[in-house]
């Protein structure tokens, strides 16, 4: 990165001379990536991607934005004229003005992530063996199991330079290893079951290789269950979540609502599009979090924008407490900026984003033994002995986060599950459903939890037409009182 | 041109034998050369700082090449891997692998004339970028007219030279073009538009009053009593659920790899899987279309194929590889908006599927589509944007829960297509478990 001082130089002075302050973004990625199909290389490959975007603002907060992936001088500056252009015609327009970057402090920072294994420590070849070893030991156990195994592994380095003399240089490595699984019989089933991290680590520790294969059996037992299934009533119910389910739930009923950029019409906001903080939103025993953790696959240690990520206590005991804000729409929201702007590449202009986001709850159940370990019947014993249930009450436990959506206007969020247990002595798998709530009343449903904090439920956040990586967790399980607000869609 | 002239050459000269371990015996690639430009409204405003006018310049591709001793890579290109090309060239050639199935390069062969190509949209790229604030100035003064509070709004031109280049001598180089655009009301329900052809004023008009009406009709809602009722996607919606239920599983490496819910027996028996009035084609040769293309990177010529024919499995949607695994000719790809359409011989309007509702529901849209497991069909989706429907008349809003099995659907006599104005895609009538909801 430091080979493109002389350019960001004249950029920024050239920026000058036009009178406008820029935000200049240079990214640089290098990827890897193996898809692996029924024991066979369906494709592999390297790549490396890079370029440069130019966001520039005039004196009375107008904006303009353009991008390039080639980085040298005449682009640049050529690039820096036509924001500049376009930033003073939208201020022309009566465009809304934002001076807010005017006012910051500017950072000189070169941060790298400390990792075990460097993007380059095997080859292709030797990750691609590795691969079709795990993926021909798992078919090998299944007559009727088709099975994708698919690795990528990205080093993804980013400078952000601000006219105010910011330089910020850091890097995010983050690897995935996946596994999407098809069954077949007189129906067909899928499920999926996925490790993630920042290196290599999850193919080369045992520890984390034997994690992955246990979690790709699970979801191939799943699949397999969920051939002969039926279906469940749809309505509320007492309902345990698994960990990755419980990040899905702080993700889409919290996470995207306490966004600053959409506070005016977020139902955390009042009418005045201003964060309701103070307000009890759940149990005094809740807390939401999100927080940048190194080693983590959504990690990000300075915004889009060049500051630094904060820890953000969304809701703390029970009270909202903190919002998602950048620089541009924290006042506006009466909030303090946590750094949480995020962008997809250098071809988009930053948005504030979760990265890392958690459900913590006090006093949970102690469980001394791997996730991947607990079967259903077992939780069923640990809930009874805990008297979080009782026997005679109809409980629903969810497994395997499938993704979700919300609609932070509207107050409605959704998730999926790859399946639900109909808990009792002999616990029933039925086919997932949809779970639906509100998210002014979803979280006030928690009433327990069980197990130690799990926080590597790995996914991909899509929001203003860019996606980023995103992670999070819980506890192992968490526990929902039946709410009317909170459904299952089932039949 | 230069670049495209130079990258060719590049590749030519490592087809020579003095490369050794890095000799060529075939490549082929595609790059899309493209400038943009993009403008926004959030909350009624043009151009703040998270929907400001939006520039871009790039070059992006793709090439795929066959080693002397059979290994094949594939990798992205950009403007800078001509500077960088030789040191490329070991890279792709450590990260090449051994795929016995993969097909050779592709003969040229004859490929359609299609548009793709709108001078309106080129000028508004490169000259004149007023009338792109217009349309969104347009949007905030009739929408606010009309009732809605908030308006999030976006519109986009794009220019492309796209070349398409094979050691077997293919030489594909095009103009094209392509502008969206969409509109949004109150967080609520929005509408878009996304052709290769500028939008005119009456597609603009349309844009803005069904999103005003349809936002307006959506006030207020009510609880509904649940059950079996007649359901009525709208076309966006239907959209989503042929692209996830049917397109995925349509796919030939999906099927031949045992990961579709449809099996090779299937399509080798031509085995029925929808009412027998339905088909489902892939044009590509459509003029203006945003899913026309001349070729595919491969070489294989756009083209028109029903895949679905009279409610039969005709074939997967094949590239090279797979057509040669199951042995048949390879097929166009769905590219985009309204290359894919699902019809029926007894297609009917909006307006008559509407009056045939007796109990049922219009569904606005859905939350978690993309949650849903494709290969078993079975859907369970929130539709918090209904309109319920009484004996042919619209009524109050609702929120639902539909669920059942779009594969099942398909094959009930009782679903039916119908066409609307502006639309690329159907209305679908479907029997549905409906669940409703507060």
């Amino acid at each position: 990165m430091r080979k493109y001082d002389a350019l960001i130089k004249k950029v920024i002075a050239h920026g000058e001379k036009l009178d406008v302050y820029l935000i200049i973004r240079i990214q640089q990625t290098k990827t890897k990536y193996i898809v692996v199909n029924n024991g066979k290389t369906e494709e592999m490959a390297y790549n490396e991607v890079r370029g440069i975007s130019f966001q520039a603002f005039t004196k009375a907060g107008g904006c303009g934005f353009a991008s390039t992936e080639k980085i040298d001088e005449e682009s640049s500056i050529k690039l820096v004229e036509i924001a500049a252009g376009l930033a003073k015609q939208m201020e022309k327009r009566g465009a809304k003005p934002n001076r807010e970057i005017f006012y910051q402090q500017p950072l000189v920072k070169e941060i790298y992530a400390n990792i075990k294994y460097p993007f380059d420590y095997l080859t292709l070849d030797e990750e691609e063996k590795i691969l079709l070893d795990i993926n021909k030991e798992v078919i090998s156990n299944y007559h009727n199991i088709a099975l994708e195994t698919f690795y990528r592994n990205v080093l993804d380095c980013w400078r952000i330079v601000r006219s105010d003399g910011t330089d910020i240089i850091y890097d995010i490595p983050r690897t995935i290893v996946a596994s999407t699984i098809t069954a077949r019989g007189d129906r067909t089933a899928s499920t999926r079951a996925a490790l993630s991290g920042s290196d290599l680590s999850l193919l080369l520790e045992d520890s984390s290789k034997q994690r992955f294969l246990k979690r790709t059996h699970k979801a191939c037992k799943l699949a397999n269950d969920l051939l002969d299934s039926p279906k469940i009533k749809g309505g509320s119910y007492k309902i345990i979540l698994d960990y990755a389910l419980a990040k899905g739930l702080a993700h889409e009923a919290f996470g995207h609502a306490a966004e600053s950029d959409g506070m005016k019409l977020s139902i955390l906001a009042d009418e005045k599009g201003r964060y309701k903080q103070g307000e009890v939103v759940a149990s005094p025993m809740v807390s939401i979090i999100d927080e940048s953790i190194e080693g983590d696959y959504a990690y990000q240690p300075y915004s889009a924008n060049g500051f630094k990520r904060n820890k953000t206590e969304i809701v703390k005991h029970g009270i909202l407490k903190e919002a998602l804000a950048d620089i541009f729409s924290a006042n506006e929201a009466g909030v303090q900026a946590t750094g949480a702007e995020r962008v997809e590449s250098y071809r988009y202009m930053p948005v504030p984003r979760m990265s890392n986001i958690r459900i913590e709850v006090e006093q949970p159940i102690p469980l001394d033994k791997e996730i991947e370990d607990v079967e259903p019947e077992e939780l069923y014993q640990i809930l009874l002995e805990n008297k979080l249930i009782k026997p005679e009450e109809e409980v629903l436990y969810l497994v395997g986060y499938k993704g979700g959506q919300v609609k932070p206007s509207q107050g409605e969020f959704v998730f999926n599950c790859s399946g639900i247990y109909h808990l009792g002595k002999e616990c029933v798998l039925h086919q997932p459903a949809i779970f639906s709530g509100k998210v002014l009343s979803a979280l006030k449903s928690i009433s327990g939890a069980v197990g130690p904090l799990l926080l590597d439920a790995q996914g991909t956040c899509g929001k203003a037409g860019q996606s980023v990586p995103s992670s999070g967790g819980s506890h192992y399980f968490i526990l929902l009182d039946a709410n009317k607000d909170v459904i299952i869609g089932g039949e | 041109m230069d670049y495209i002239n130079r990258l060719e050459n590049q590749l030519k000269e490592y087809m020579s034998s003095s490369k050794e371990n890095l000799k060529v015996k075939g490549w082929y690639f595609g790059i899309n050369e493209n400038v943009s430009i993009k403008a926004g409204v959030k909350n009624n405003q043009i151009g703040g700082v998270y929907s400001c006018p939006k520039a871009e310049e790039g070059t992006r591709g793709k090439v795929y090449v066959i080693w002397e001793d059979n290994r094949r890579s594939i990798a992205s290109l950009d403007s800078s891997t001509l500077e960088n090309f030789n040191r490329l060239v070991e890279i792709w050639r450590k990260s090449s692998f051994v795929d016995e199935e993969a097909p050779q390069i592709y003969k040229a062969d004859v490929y359609p004339k299609v548009n793709l190509f709108d001078t309106a949209v080129h000028k508004l790229v490169y000259e004149d970028q007023s009338y792109i604030f217009n349309i969104l100035e347009k949007y905030i003064n009739n929408l606010c007219k009309r009732g809605i509070n908030n308006i999030d709004a976006s519109v986009s031109a794009t220019s492309f030279q796209q070349h398409i280049r094979n050691s077997a001598g293919l030489q594909i180089s095009n103009v094209a073009t392509s502008f969206s655009t969409h509109v949004y009301g109150d967080e609520v329900y929005g509408k878009s538009y996304l052709s290769r052809r500028l939008i005119d004023d009456g597609e603009i008009n349309y844009l803005i009053d069904n999103v005003a009406s349809t936002v307006e009709g959506l006030k207020n809602p009510i609880t509904i009593e649940g059950g079996i009722k007649d359901v009525l996607l709208l076309p966006e919606v239907a959209e989503s659920f042929i692209k996830h239920y049917l397109i995925s599983n349509l796919k030939g490496s999906q099927v031949y790899n045992r990961r579709s819910a449809f099996s090779m027996d299937d399509f080798n028996n031509n085995n029925l899987v929808m009412a027998d009035h339905l088909n489902l084609n892939i044009n590509t040769t459509i003029d203006f279309c945003q899913g026309a293309y001349i070729s595919t990177f491969e070489g294989v010529p756009g083209g028109n194929f029903n895949f679905v024919e009279a409610g039969r499995l005709k074939s997967p949607i094949l590239d090279l590889k797979y057509s040669n695994l199951m042995g048949l000719s390879p097929t166009p790809f769905p590219a985009g908006k309204g290359s894919t359409k699902l019809y029926s011989t007894k297609m009917k309007t909006y307006e008559e599927l509407i009056k045939e509702m007796k109990d049922g529901v219009i569904v606005c849209d859905v939350l978690g589509m993309h949650t849903q497991d494709a290969t078993s069909g079975n859907y369970s989706l929130t539709a918090p944007n209904c309109i319920r429907v009484e004996n042919g008349e619209l009524k109050e809003a609702c929120k639902t829960v539909i669920s059942g099995n779009f594969f099942e659907v398909l094959k009930q006599e009782t679903t039916q297509l119908g066409t609307a104005p502006y639309e690329d895609n159907p209305c679908i009538l479907l029997k549905s478990r409906v669940t409703g909801e507060k």
